[in-house]
């Protein structure tokens, strides 16, 4: 008997030991954010300069992914590789396209001269809003390798990983249902 | 890949990886004890030139300070109890062929070298190392001009960064495996209490290093980007920093502490063939420890300028965190009454770290009461009080863990009468430098200066201070007995039983040391670990997995 | 099975999506306070949406609950403690 044999609830147990730590990173940057927020006036007046539609976009894109991975996990758990694969490369390009929004908006807003020293308001911004992307981007890599191992047959035998890589996922875009109106809509 | 490199370099058997730690701690010990000396030379004969070193420029001493701390806590404290014991022991201990996650494990060791080769590094850039304490505040930390350096903090900052990372990852790997890797018999309230310790530290590891993470990224952001997190004059606060890092930095001191009492309390229960007492009210209190921990941070910032209203509730909370420590150290004691007692090294070194830790859990309660705080902060008081609480832990409890579990590593027993000189040698230097420390501090002597004598208010402590350097130049020498005793050991020493302390836990029916994947069979448990000493049995100790064709309470799994 | 998997995960995406415009639609049509007391609720409710149905929390053992939830309480420790000093500004000058 191999250690991995059985494995479901390793990795499952380990994700969300993982995710534990990542909840009080992002909480932190958060409750920075907002304490300093909620402490100095003037930032609305900065956040009005964000563009609230790219971010909107994001918002529904992000949102589809969680979906369209949770897809790809039920494809996973019936043995169905092919809708796993289609799932998992849907996720996939939601993921590149988050991150293409995000880079129109970043050079958009870099344009009109915002920069992440553009004062305290911008440093949160480019800080909350680059952790996230860094994330997404790990997120990212993971998905496109379980969609080529979708594709060429090698997911069958781990098929719970599109599981944890779900939860990772999940994780992420729960950061960034925080960090929208956090950032847009305040 | 050549077997040398698949079997000790690139491994990921969770025995290897241990010793991989445990060699790289030893290094870090080595350069923590040299910045120790240097510091001490500095503070007893400022701007003279150290034996075997040469003058100290006063950057040089600020790089000093800092790195002392960064690698005492980071590079020494962490990997030394945390890696190296949990990652030997949680697989032997709980029955499982190895962690749940092995490449992951490897991982993480590798990424701790990495972390360590950038902090090497740092010592050699332009500008040289981190010089803004451990504790790296803004904006001391901020800007190159106020120290004087160069990129050697981003470097500790990206150090820190991936040795958080290898941490995390190891947690992961601790606390699943112990979730789903008990053998059959082995539930929670059997698992033996240095891996409940190491659990525990575990999660509140995974928990509080989050806020320094983030802090450290704006910090990062600040140096590099121009951002204004902690820049007072472009809306943000240098408070915030002290709260991001503090948030994790006193939770950070139980990660350390608890297992080291896990050590003490193992190896005591073993040489005092008694079982632990209140086994279960010890996991609880821990439990209830670590909770506390997230709630006292600010009683480091008593006189930071934050709220003065704070000071009251940290510090009511700070006070009650000593309860639970107490019941354990209490427990401890009583572990010690009517017991058969021996004292072979470990068990010195174990009782050792309950003298020395309950003085530093004492002063720990001046230092937590806001009042008389505001005197003694920053000052030597409280390094006096945190080096009782951490050599304690991290150096008594460590070696007595060293001394007993190093025939179960290596297959060599170590030579006990060197052992013994080396304890008592320790004992002794190190409450000679470390006790006097505390009249110092009440003398005034501020943390971190560079030169007391510049000062006529602390001319009556000067002869102290002379006095503590010289007897840590001991402390560091006797620790040559140590290195003497493991490298002799390990070529000359006397071959290992399996079983050479007759103690109870799983790792004990393994050879010594055990092969890869641990156990020929994996063992079934049928009793918790602490059976010494009954009196229906006829040897005074119970292994927890000698089936006695007798039913157990708890179901088999 | 899958296929009431899938229709129930769809449904949970029709209720983000409402979800969404619901506070976009508050954020310019209510007054301040009471826009941003429904938009963070409405968050809150999209994060426990997704953590129930797509974490599948619902159908998981205690332990993970108390490994989701319990890093979540410190954190609000940890807002609550930075109050006094950076909202109320009663850090001294």
């Amino acid at each position: 008997m191999t250690i991995h044999s059985g494995a479901e609830p390793y990795g499952k147990t380990g994700t969300w030991w993982f995710l534990s730590s990542e909840i009080p990173t992002f909480g932190a940057v958060l409750v920075a954010y907002i304490v300093l927020r909620l402490g100095s006036a003037g930032w609305a007046e900065s956040s009005a300069h964000l563009n609230f539609n790219i971010a909107l976009i994001n918002t529904f894109i992000l949102l589809t992914s969680s979906m369209t991975i949770v897809m790809a996990h039920a494809a996973a758990q019936d043995g169905d590789y092919g809708k796993t694969a289609k799932f998992l490369g849907l996720t996939v390009l939601l993921g590149l396209g988050f991150l293409a929004m995000k880079a129109l908006e970043y050079s958009g807003e870099i344009a009109h001269g915002f920069l992440p020293s553009s004062g305290i308001f911008w440093s949160f911004y480019y800080g909350m809003t680059g952790l996230h992307a860094l994330h997404v981007l790990a997120g990212i890599i993971v998905n496109l390798i379980l969609w080529i191992q979708a594709l060429n047959g090698r997911l069958a035998n781990h098929p719970h990983r599109v599981e944890y890589a779900g939860l990772y996922w999940h994780f992420v875009d729960i950061v960034w249902i925080f960090l929208f109106p956090l950032l847009y809509l305040a | 890949m050549s077997t040398f490199w698949r079997t000790r370099i690139f491994s990921t058997d969770h025995k290897v990886i241990a010793k991989q730690y445990l060699a790289l701690s030893l290094f870090w010990m080595l350069m923590g004890a040299g910045s120790a000396y240097l510091i001490r030379w500095q503070i007893a004969h400022p701007d003279t030139e150290a034996l075997g070193w040469g003058y100290i420029e006063p950057s040089v001493y600020n790089s000093l300070v800092t790195m002392h701390g960064t690698i005492m806590v980071f590079f020494v404290a962490m990997p030394f109890l945390l890696a190296v014991f949990g990652n030997f022991l949680i697989p032997l201990m709980i029955g499982a062929r190895d962690m749940a996650f092995p490449r992951l494990n490897m991982l993480s060791v590798w990424i701790f070298a990495l972390a360590s080769a950038v902090l090497v590094t740092s010592f050699f850039v332009p500008g040289g190392a981190a010089a803004a304490g451990w504790t790296g505040y803004p904006p001391l930390s901020a800007k190159n001009e106020y120290t004087g350096g160069g990129y050697g903090i981003d470097l500790w900052l990206l150090a820190l960064a991936l040795e958080f990372a290898s941490f995390l990852l190891g947690g992961v790997n601790f606390l699943t495996t112990a979730v789903n890797m008990r053998a059959p018999g082995m539930t929670w309230m059997r698992l033996p209490l240095v891996i409940w310790m190491q659990l525990i530290a575990a999660v509140i590891f995974m928990l509080s290093v989050g806020p320094t993470i983030a802090g450290a990224l704006f910090l990062l952001m600040d140096r590099n980007l121009g951002t204004t997190f902690y820049a007072p004059d472009a809306g943000g606060d240098p408070l915030l920093w002290q709260h991001l890092f503090w948030f994790f930095g006193h939770p950070e001191v139980y990660v350390i502490l608890l297992p080291g009492l896990g050590i003490i309390l193992e190896i005591i229960a073993v040489f005092a063939r008694k079982p632990v007492f209140a086994y279960r009210p010890i996991i609880y209190a821990s439990i209830v420890a670590g909770f506390l921990s997230f709630v006292v941070w600010a009683h480091h910032q008593y006189v930071s300028g934050m709220d003065p209203r704070l000071a009251m509730p940290f510090s009511i909370t700070t006070i009650l965190i000593s309860v639970p420590f107490a019941l354990v150290i209490f427990s401890i004691i009583a572990m010690l009454w009517r017991s058969s007692l021996s004292f072979p090294t470990p068990m010195l070194f174990a009782v050792g770290t309950l003298g020395v830790f309950i003085f530093g859990g004492l002063t720990g309660i001046f230092n937590g009461s806001a009042p008389v705080d505001i005197y003694i902060h920053d000052t030597y008081f409280v390094v006096a009080h945190f080096h009782y609480t951490l050599i304690s832990n991290v150096f008594f409890a460590g070696f007595a863990a060293i001394y007993y579990w190093f025939p179960k590593m290596f297959g060599r027993m170590m030579n006990d009468t060197l052992g013994k000189i080396h304890f008592w040698l320790t004992f002794i230097f190190f409450n000679a430098v470390f006790g006097p420390m505390h009249l110092v501090g009440i003398g005034g002597m501020m943390r971190r200066i560079a030169d007391p004598t510049q000062y006529d208010f602390l001319k009556p402590v000067q002869p102290l201070n002379i006095f503590i350097t010289l007897m840590a130049i001991l402390l560091i020498l006797s620790q040559v007995t140590f290195v003497v005793n493991i490298f002799w050991s390990l070529f000359a020493g006397k071959v290992a039983a399996a079983n050479p302390w007759q103690a109870n836990t799983l790792e004990w029916t393994t050879p010594s040391p055990p092969p890869h994947e641990n156990f020929a069979t994996l063992p079934v448990v049928y009793r918790g670990p602490y059976e010494y000493s009954l009196p229906e049995s006829k040897e005074d100790w119970l292994p927890q997995d000698l089936d006695l064709g007798r039913s157990s309470r708890a179901a088999v799994r | 099975m899958s296929n009431a998997h899938s229709r129930h995960y769809l449904a949970i995406w029709y209720w983000l999506m409402a979800l969404v415009i619901l506070s976009v639609a508050a954020a310019s049509t209510l007054p301040k306070l009471q826009a941003m007391v429904l938009i963070f609720s409405v968050a809150i409710v999209k994060a426990f949406l997704v953590a129930r149905y797509y974490m599948h929390l619902k159908h998981e053992r205690v332990i993970i609950y108390a490994i989701a939830l319990v890093p979540l309480a410190f954190v609000v420790i940890f807002l609550f403690g930075l109050f006094p000093d950076f909202v109320f500004h009663a850090t001294k000058p």
